[in-house]
């Protein structure tokens, strides 16, 4: 090789080193700067996207106030994130960052289980709250943390909206089969389902999880097909929905009716499936026609107008519920009158605080139970009618009727 | 004898020894006047990338086997290490110790018939088998309706200790992995595994047990691939199926390795700790780009040097002496 060759390619390696030599942000004092660690990418960064820009909405609207207001003082919001690319390990090397190396304030929560485990271990053992709106697996709860909050409902309670709804149903159902994606969440859905269909007098006839890496759904369905089962339970995610119903129509199956445990409230989902998606049911656990009101964001309806004037695209429930777990933080503060810095001493106070807090908010009431599981808040279903999501259940707060049974493939336009 | 191509058998002076030494008792001190969570948990993960990419030389680095199934004995370590600990009690080191024996167990058979196997078709055999246990320990409860290994349920374990005690773990693996290439490289079995690579037919002729050797080399880096696996879980609390036998892993330590240098003493301390500085900053500042940078950066590093960085400065220096 020539001295020139050399030469490059040494002046390359350092050159790369060399370049990115880590710059500290400046602080300022008079700002209280969150973090998190969100997935932009990996099997997560779609869901994770919409966490970012629901804080992203939440810092906006408090800044374009002057900041939090607390005693008297105003303190804008400084959001500091990272992507953890999905991996957990990751995850919790980031939190470890912005708690010891960037200093942050305080953390907000990030999304998916196995992110949030790796990342709520590293906030206990630091001693920072962290309150989730993107995580709801069972076994977050199970650790005895006494740091870590999540606004939305368990994993396997998210899905009793849509189960009950499915009771009260004319012609009752008799017979579910349930499938669903072998990873924690929607695993757990899959165990909601069955519980709860249990309870309701429906016979499980088929239950069944397969890999999260399964490409073609048809075999899998028909199987279930076979069996003809007068409603089909799904564990999902929003991708795993989208090839559900993709292969319900190549299969040519229409049981009654069909639930996801999550997807369908996902603007990516109608427009994905299109006319596909019509008449299918999902359990959420908040839609902008509920009568909730609170401070910050006032309505269920103007988050909704305010997210859609931002974004151009309306909230799911996992948007709204992360910007509930800012808020119920925030609002913390502010009932503590806590002004940063933020002491290991001020943020037990503010744990503290979030264990005894009960408040009402567009997202609904927020109230956590010992384990840090928010018991306040009831869940809901929603159908997809005419390409959008309205809300079918409970009967007291639902738009419409639930359309029931769901016409077959061959009847429909 | 076999004679060992140049700028393989890289032999350390005095003064290099001396070198390792002092860095290593640097490494020690580290703690002792760096207070900040997040630098040890950096540095700790770069020396967990170093150990890995050395499991991965040593089988793989030498004898040009690639082996893309590592990730396998990661899992099982991890795995090992969190049912020993939840479920028996078990102290942490004896339980990571028991998880390289556990996967040693499974090297073994594993390995008498794939490592007969050769180039593609022995990648695609360890490939698979890392795979098919993942599906293993995901699927196992419900198939045997058990309560086991809790499926993609996965395993939590209790919050460990401090950063200082997983910097030192991980410091003490990497340099014991650091001690046995060395060993490893100037021995008998070094060489036998160096003449595997460039000429396996050849070796076994004039009477080498090609087999065996590549056995023994397979089950050191499982054993201790394990081991990492099994630190690891502790220090993050919570293991899946998905998580900890993810291809992510192996693909982490082939490409630490080949950056470094397949083969080489340094190349897996260079490499890994290479790949580790660059994207440290990287991600920072660019959250949705930084993905891409890293692979043009490690296109253009393999491009100008095909060795790896430390495999072509050898080069480099054999030929300066030469010509």
């Amino acid at each position: 090789m020539t001295r020139m060759k050399r030469v490059t390619a040494i002046l390359t390696i350092v050159g790369l080193l060399a370049g990115f030599v880590v710059v500290p942000a400046a602080r300022c004092a008079d700002k209280i700067q969150f973090g998190f660690s969100v997935p932009l990418t990996g099997i997560f960064g779609k869901a994770g996207k919409l966490v970012l820009d629901s804080y992203k909405l939440w810092a906006k609207k408090m800044n374009a106030e002057g900041g939090i207001l607390i005693k008297g003082k105003r303190y804008p919001v400084e959001l500091v994130y990272y992507d953890d690319k999905s991996d957990p390990g990751v995850s919790a090397k980031l939190v470890e960052k912005l708690i010891t190396d960037d200093k942050v304030d305080l953390l907000l929560g990030g999304y998916g289980s196995s992110l949030v485990f790796a990342a709520s271990a590293i906030a206990e053992k630091y001693k920072y709250p962290m309150i989730s709106g993107g995580a709801s697996s069972n076994k977050l709860f199970d650790r005895g943390f006494r740091y870590y909050f999540a606004t939305l409902g368990k994993a396997t309670e998210e899905v009793r909206g849509c189960v009950e709804m499915l009771k009260g149903l004319k012609p009752k159902p008799k017979t579910v089969a349930i499938v669903g994606s072998d990873i924690l969440f929607t695993s757990l859905a899959c165990e909601g389902f069955k519980k709860y269909s249990k309870e309701a007098g429906f016979k499980v006839i088929h239950f069944e999880l397969f890999p999260i890496q399964l490409q073609d759904y048809t075999s899998m369905l028909l199987k279930v097909k076979k069996e003809n089962p007068d409603v089909l339970l799904v564990g999902s995610h929003t991708l795993v929905a989208i090839k559900t119903v993709k292969a319900l129509k190549a299969i040519d199956f229409s049981p009654k009716a069909v639930a996801f445990s999550y997807g369908p409230t996902v603007p990516d989902f109608v427009k994905s499936v299109g006319k596909l998606g019509e008449y299918v049911f999902a359990a959420s656990e908040w839609t902008p026609v509920l009568p909730y009101k609170g401070p910050v964001f006032g309505t269920a309806a103007a988050f909704d107008k305010l997210y859609y004037k931002t974004f151009h695209r309306h909230p799911d429930y996992v948007e709204a519920a992360v910007a509930a777990a800012a808020v119920t933080q925030q609002l913390a503060l502010q009932q503590l009158g806590l002004q940063p810095p933020y002491t290991e001493a001020k943020r037990e106070a503010l744990m503290k605080k979030l264990h005894d807090i009960d408040i009402k908010t567009f997202y609904g009431e927020v109230r956590f139970g010992k384990d840090g599981a928010n018991v306040a808040h009831p869940p809901i279903a929603v159908q997809i009618q005419h390409g959008k999501v309205v809300t079918v259940y409970p009967k007291n707060v639902r738009q419409t009727a639930p359309i029931y049974p769901m016409p077959s493939w061959g009847h429909r336009k | 004898m076999i004679q060992t191509p140049p700028g393989r058998a890289f032999t350390l002076p005095r003064k290099a020894v001396l070198l390792a030494a002092a860095v290593f008792v640097t490494l020690i001190l580290v703690p002792a006047f760096c207070h900040q969570g997040y630098a040890l948990r950096l540095m700790g993960m770069i020396f967990m990338g170093i150990a890995l990419a050395s499991c991965w030389n040593i089988m793989s680095g030498y004898t040009g086997y690639i082996d893309f199934g590592p990730a396998a004995y990661f899992g099982i370590g991890a795995y090992a290490t969190a049912l020993l600990m939840v479920r028996g009690g078990v102290p942490f080191f004896l339980s990571i110790v028991l998880g390289g024996v556990v996967a040693v167990a499974f090297a073994v058979p594993v390995g008498l018939p794939t490592l007969r196997l050769r180039g593609a078709y022995f990648a695609i055999a360890t490939f698979a088998f890392a795979e098919a246990t993942r599906q293993a320990v995901l699927e196992w409860d419900r198939v045997l309706g058990v309560n086991f290994f809790q499926g993609s349920h996965g395993i939590t374990l209790p919050i460990g200790p401090t950063h200082q005690f997983f910097y030192y773990t991980f410091l003490v693996i990497m340099t014991v992995l650091f001690v046995i290439t060395y060993l490893v490289e100037r021995s008998r079995m070094g060489y036998a595994l160096k003449a595997i690579h460039e000429a396996e037919d050849a070796a076994e002729l004039i009477g080498v047990n090609t087999l065996k050797i590549k056995i023994y080399a397979y089950a050191i880096s499982a054993f201790f691939t394990a081991v990492i696996g099994g630190v690891d879980a502790y220090w993050l609390t919570y293991i899946t199926p998905n998580d900890v036998f993810s291809v992510h892993i192996t693909i982490k330590m082939v490409i630490m390795c080949l950056l470094g240098g397949m083969g080489t003493l340094l190349g897996p301390v260079v490499g890994a700790s290479f790949l580790t500085l660059i994207s440290e900053p990287l991600w920072a500042r660019f959250p949705y780009d930084y993905l891409i940078i890293i692979g043009v950066i490690i296109v253009l590093v393999i491009v100008a040097m095909p060795k790896g960085i430390v495999g072509t400065l050898l080069e480099w220096k054999v030929d300066s002496r030469g010509t």
